[in-house]
């Protein structure tokens, strides 16, 4: 299983913090990508496809091509708003 | 010489005088102490704020924290680096971030510490949510920060 979570403004708008998905027929993180927007609403799709969606694989920041496997924590996130 | 790297994310407020003092206590060579805090306002763009939540990616933000500051050892010569970022809920008036460096002289400790503040602001997994009278909502990012970013390259 991929363990995936979603902070600020899209844990709230997708009304959700974290989802297991099956990383069996998951080669790169745009297939994680579309596999949850196929999985859930219209409202994923908005969010995920966003131009501004930061994706972290094992808490490093990648592009949507990254490998995924089966132990992975993945991230998405909107652009940070700290200090 | 290794530089003291100090990071810390959490719901505690803290003591700046004793942050300061831990600092110029590394050893005698610190000869300057340059810091930045951050508060709470009570207002954002027209907006009144009687709360800010703020939220992090445990572990994934110390570790940015921690490169940032590592990236500032590689520009400049100092001896420590403290930075805290608190998280939860926070009223205004109230501390919420904390960049110190220690050197020897004060050129470096003053580049160091805005290249940290700049650097924590677009690249650590932080998240804003205000709440107040006008309801709730998420923080977005500034293009001003990401220009004061922009100028260290």
């Amino acid at each position: 299983m991929i363990n995936v979570l979603f902070f600020g403004r899209f844990r709230d708008e997708l009304k959700c913090s974290c989802v297991e998905v099956e990383a069996a027929d998951l080669d790169i993180v745009n297939d994680l990508r579309d596999k949850l927007i196929s999985m859930h609403t219209a409202k994923w799709q908005d969010v995920l496809t966003a131009t501004n969606v930061i994706i972290a694989v094992n808490q490093k920041i990648v592009d949507a091509s990254y490998p995924v496997t089966a132990g992975d924590e993945v991230a998405f996130y909107p652009p940070v708003t700290g200090g | 010489m290794t530089v003291m790297i100090t990071v810390a994310v959490a719901e505690e407020d803290f003591s700046v005088g004793a942050k300061l003092c831990q600092l110029h206590a590394l050893n005698a060579a610190v000869g300057a102490v340059a810091s930045f805090v951050g508060y709470v306002r009570d207002s954002n763009r027209a907006k009144n704020v009687d709360v800010l939540e703020l939220e992090y990616y445990p572990g994934m933000t110390e570790q940015a924290i921690t490169e940032i500051a590592e990236q500032a050892c590689e520009k400049w010569d100092l001896i420590g680096i403290d930075v805290y970022h608190r998280v939860g809920k926070l009223k205004p008036t109230e501390q919420i971030v904390f960049v110190a460096v220690a050197s020897a002289h004060r050129g470096d400790a003053f580049s160091a510490c805005e290249f940290i503040m700049d650097y924590l602001k677009t690249k650590a997994p932080f998240w804003k949510k205000e709440l107040g009278q006008d309801g709730e909502s998420w923080v977005e990012q500034r293009q001003s920060d990401l220009d004061a970013m922009n100028r260290w390259d």
